[in-house]
């Protein structure tokens, strides 16, 4: 067996390697929240030219744009300084409990999250505490300000939407880590997806579908609700847990296979999943059948698709 | 006890040296049993092996590190073990190793004749000289003492997934720099 005779060889490394292995005093990495702030702004502008990946770092690799409004594609200019960066037009970020979130008062993007109506008091749930606005977007604060984060009282269990009641400004923050694009490393399992939409069984799904079209600009068609299809749907999901693997590894991994044109050629192939929770959020997952990946812009990763996973799109994803 | 005064034990053919190493480095060998073979008594049989084979190794061996070379010696009990047992599917922390393996294993090429292990292992060490010292103690608690990807993920402070994609890097890492030499197994 050629492993074995990889193991055997292994088994006669020099004995310093073997000693410092033992001895080795492993880095614990830190998620300190200075760490995130500080790919955050390194990546800040990059996000404010890339907005338009609001939904899904994929829509915007297929040119999708975000048609909600001109205020939020192709700005590069920041905002002037005290001039609150949403009122303006321009788009800013809420980085809180480790992950990033898109911050908008735009109808059409809420709709596009699956909420009905524009963000007022009624929507705050639990306060949970001040936020500071800097130059990098909403930040926490121990200090009082006129800035609040609210629970999103309509689908309080998730950890997809909050609540930010800036003066007398309500708008939503939206589970969005596409502002750490610049870093290859930084991306989550599928049930981390999950967990953020309060998505912990099956019966807390409402439905599957396909979007016909762009996230704000298409109809979700072939919308899967039955109970059996749903249950089959998570089960499937999670059997690509541990199948994750960051943007430059996916490239990696494809181009090894074929060429950079093929490659290329074959994402353009993208069908989109739109997946709607029980409470009535929704979110994106982009399918690359010609690749046999899914990717989801909200954990900013790519999952390799299971048989499990490929039976259901099989038997239910048809076209 | 010193290492040194334990290997003197030995050359004096005192069988205390038994129970001093035993007393030292019964624990650190039966860790290393236990991940590859998986089942208890199994490795401390192995362990008990060890013993034997240091007793008998020693003189004319004088070991430069004594805790490396008991670690070797139970490394190869532990394995020959797994392969004498292998039909009976008893173990499973070997079987996980030996598939990841897998991905270090260069293509067959035309030209280039098979190599032996103990080449094999040069190569190894050379590739292992040129990693950042974190990513070779990885690679060294993973597949020479066996560690699990889950508890080398806790000691870094990453997650299980991270941990295994950043391993999956370097066995490729492997791969690429064992077909660069123009290796065959």
């Amino acid at each position: 067996m050629k492993n074995e005779t990889m193991y055997d060889a292994i088994s006669e490394i020099r004995e310093d390697f073997i000693e410092e292995a033992e001895n080795y005093k492993f880095k614990k990495k830190t998620s300190s929240r200075l760490m995130k702030w500080g790919s955050m702004a390194a990546c800040f502008c990059l996000v404010v030219l890339g907005a338009g990946l609001f939904m899904s770092g994929a829509l915007a690799q297929k040119g999708a744009k975000v048609e909600q409004n001109g205020n939020m594609t192709g700005k590069t200019s920041s905002s002037a300084p005290g001039e609150n960066p949403v009122a303006s037009g321009l788009l800013t970020v809420l980085a809180y409990n480790g992950a990033f979130y898109n911050v908008s008062n735009e109808l059409l993007v809420l709709n596009a999250a699956g909420i009905d109506n524009t963000i007022t008091s009624a929507d705050c749930g639990l306060f949970l505490g001040n936020l500071a606005l800097t130059e990098n977007g909403y930040e926490e604060t121990v200090y009082d300000t006129d800035i609040e984060l609210y629970q999103y009282a309509q689908a309080y269990s998730n950890t997809a939407v909050y609540v930010i009641r800036d003066g007398e400004e309500y708008m939503a923050g939206l589970f969005s880590n596409n502002f750490t694009v610049g870093n290859a490393d930084d991306y989550s399992p599928v049930s981390e997806l999950l967990r953020r939409y309060g998505i912990e069984e099956a019966a807390q799904l409402a439905s599957v579908g396909e979007v016909n079209g762009t996230v704000t600009g298409g109809t979700v068609v072939g919308n899967i609700t039955e109970t059996a299809a749903l249950e089959a749907f998570y089960e499937a999901v999670m059997t690509m847990e541990t199948g994750c693997y960051g943007r430059e590894e996916f490239r990696a991994l494809m181009l090894e296979v074929m060429t950079e044109d093929e490659f290329m050629r074959l994402l353009e192939a993208e069908r989109l999943l739109c997946i709607e929770t029980a409470e009535g959020l929704k979110f994106y997952i982009s399918w690359y059948p010609e690749l046999g990946w899914l990717y989801s812009g909200g954990t900013t990763a790519y999952y390799m698709i299971t048989e499990e996973m490929q039976a259901w799109l099989d038997a239910y994803m048809t076209k | 006890m010193e290492d040194e005064q334990i290997i003197e034990l030995y050359f004096n053919r005192d069988e205390s040296a038994l129970t001093e190493t035993a007393r030292k480095y019964g624990a650190f060998c039966l860790g290393i049993a236990l991940n590859v073979l998986s089942v208890r008594e199994d490795a401390e049989e192995c362990v008990n092996d060890t013993y034997h084979t240091a007793w008998n190794q020693i003189p004319p061996t004088r070991p430069d590190s004594f805790k490396a070379f008991l670690g070797k010696i139970v490394r190869n009990s532990a394995i020959s073990k797994y392969r004498a047992a292998h039909a009976k599917k008893r173990f499973n922390g070997l079987e996980v190793m030996l598939s990841e393996l897998n991905d270090c294993v260069p293509a067959a090429g035309d030209v280039e004749q098979e190599i032996e292990a103990k080449e094999l292992t040069e190569y190894i060490n050379t590739w292992l000289a040129g990693l950042k010292p974190e990513d070779r103690a990885l690679f060294v608690r993973r597949y020479w003492y066996g560690d699990e990807v889950r508890d080398l993920a806790k000691r870094c402070g990453i997650s299980g997934t991270k941990m295994t994609q950043r391993m999956l890097r370097l066995r490729r890492k492997l791969k690429a720099f064992l077909t660069e030499k123009g290796v065959v197994l």
